[in-house]
């Protein structure tokens, strides 16, 4: 009965902070030499909204996204707070003015995390579950 | 209406080829552009171009190449023709060039021709698929006022400051001169003012220096953006007298000099989106200062103020089919919202100087490169329209309705 209740406690405390280590079924990769180990969720909607471009090291934040996968509509709806077209139209806006470039995407989590594990101050996100390899899963605040 | 046909053909042409090749990327060159092909039909008064029978002179074109030679620096380039009535007419002109060196995220410099903030939408004003209306509210986003607004040769510095829980605020500065054709936008709006042509003919519009300052904040509640822009455009034009008027002294030939040495517009911005749902609402006013010279004699136009608000809305109702509508006024001079005071014969006509406009439009989404959008306007007024546009009717008239109706389409292919 008490471990029970230890276990309730438990799952309970996970559903008031989904964010600790992952939302929505997506987990955050960066390359393994970026220089944090945890991010908010403020941090990240501005790199991927393009707003913050430097990690604290000076190396420059190159983020990826996924295209059309159902992580992808996850992670942008719980951390960017934009649906899809959404995000595709800020992106439009910033190439359109020549503010920005749009970011690189990928079809598949495989091919983000070797993407990710190979470019210096790479950023990414990825199913759940996926095997990340030499990237680092970042907890989020 | 050939060219209208050429560039429906090079949509279509474009669009096929869509099915093997997009946003293409060259040696690291990102490569993007759009074309779009619209129809305009209004029942009465002429919306840029031969509106009453249908017009199809309303297109734009652009394609930009972009490239990151270092993580800090950024060059790029869109080319920008478009067709608007008797403005454009597709001449190839260079919509922004630059320039760009991003040391931290809070500053960042550029030099070269930078498009400049006004409200919230004026840098995207001329790419279609980036918006769901067809045209942005006329009393912030006046067509007849591009050219002033547009962009500017020039530098200016920007960043985005990151305030933890206050948010977010992004700012640019500009400073340069703009390009401005003595035969459209603003040049028209200078000599047609009045129900008829004014009796000038305009040789040459500059704005020697002009400052933008633009601020956007971000605000910790989630989905609502604020705000302000301000820009000082003093406007010296030279112009020559198409016929004489005895009684002011003005005659055929003499030349007349119009000085704006103030002419600013100060632009407030709301926007607040949740889920599929966008709320916008922007306030601007102009202030003007203007002396007019002809025959050795300096006349003081006097200080006016115009001003102009929105309300608009979009939503997502699904994937391909999205619903928008504003409502929107403007007013040639606050001090004479009604056009009373210039209602007189042989002068104005008291709709030229306000213009209410009621908007739904539909955006119907095809797929990633095409959408498609239909557009209804209820105009009460005529401020903001050219007087050079209009062709007199059967009685000899022109603006002869207040109100008056406005059916637009468009199509448009991007990559």
């Amino acid at each position: 009965m008490k471990s029970g209740s230890i276990l309730v406690f438990i799952l309970f405390v996970a559903l008031l902070v989904p964010g600790l280590s992952s939302a929505g079924g997506v987990v955050i990769i960066t390359n393994e030499n970026v220089p944090t180990s945890t991010l908010d969720r403020d941090d990240i909607k501005q790199i991927f909204l393009g707003k913050k471009t430097t990690w604290d090291n000076g190396v420059k934040i190159v983020f990826v996204v996924q295209d059309g996968t159902e992580a992808s509509d996850s992670f942008l709806e719980t951390y960017v707070l934009k649906n899809a077209y959404q995000y595709d139209i800020y992106w439009k806006k910033q190439v359109f003015t020549g503010k920005g470039k749009t970011p690189k995407s990928f079809s598949s989590d495989q091919d983000l995390v070797r993407f990710v594990s190979q470019t210096p101050g790479a950023i990414g996100y990825v199913s759940s579950g996926t095997a990340t390899g030499k990237a680092k899963t970042i907890p989020v605040r | 209406m050939k060219k209208a046909t050429f560039i429906l053909t090079i949509t279509l042409a474009f669009g096929l080829f869509a099915g093997c090749c997009f946003a293409a990327e060259a040696m690291g060159i990102d490569i993007h552009g759009f074309i779009s092909q619209g129809y305009l039909k209004t029942t009465h008064n002429y919306f840029y171009g031969d509106t009453v029978d249908g017009s199809l002179e309303f297109n734009e074109f652009g394609i930009n190449l972009a490239e990151e030679p270092t993580d800090h620096i950024r060059v790029g380039l869109q080319i920008l023709a478009r067709d608007f009535g008797s403005n454009g007419d597709d001449k190839l002109t260079i919509d922004w060039a630059f320039g760009d060196y991003r040391w931290k995220d809070w500053l960042g410099v550029e030099v070269g021709k930078i498009k400049t903030p006004k409200g919230l939408y004026n840098e995207t004003r001329d790419v279609d698929m980036l918006r769901t209306y067809i045209f942005l509210p006329q009393s912030v986003y006046s067509e007849i006022l591009r050219d002033t607004d547009l962009g500017l040769f020039g530098a200016g510095v920007y960043g985005d400051i990151h305030m933890n829980k206050a948010g977010l605020l992004s700012y640019q500065i500009i400073y340069g001169t703009p390009n401005i054709s003595p035969n459209e936008s603003v040049s028209q709006a200078l000599q047609g003012t009045t129900a008829y042509k004014t009796p000038i003919q305009n040789d040459s519009i500059n704005v020697d220096k002009k400052y933008v300052v633009g601020l956007v904040w971000e605000t910790p509640l989630e989905g609502l953006r604020l705000g302000a822009t301000y820009d000082n455009s003093p406007i010296f034009t030279t112009a020559h007298a198409t016929m004489s008027i005895p009684a002011i002294f003005l005659y055929e030939g003499d030349m007349v000099i119009g000085n704006f040495d103030k002419y600013t517009n100060t632009v407030i911005s709301a926007e607040y989106t949740v889920g599929n749902l966008l709320l916008a609402s922007e306030y601007i006013r102009t202030a003007k200062k203007f002396l007019i010279t002809f025959s050795g004699v300096p006349h003081d136009g006097g200080y006016i103020t115009a001003d102009g608000w929105y309300l608009g809305s979009t939503y997502q109702v699904s994937d391909w089919f999205h619903l928008g509508g504003y409502y929107s006024e403007s007013y040639n001079n606050t001090a004479d919202r009604e056009g009373t005071a210039v209602s007189r014969p042989g002068n104005d006509i008291p709709h030229r100087s306000y213009f209410k406009d009621a908007c739904l439009t539909t955006n119907f989404i095809v797929n990633e490169y095409w959408n498609i959008k239909l557009e209804g306007h209820r105009f009460i007024g005529t401020h903001r329209i050219s007087a050079l546009d209009q062709v007199p009717d059967a009685n000899g008239k022109v603006f002869a309705h207040k109100d008056w109706n406005l059916f637009a389409a468009k199509i448009t292919f991007s990559f």
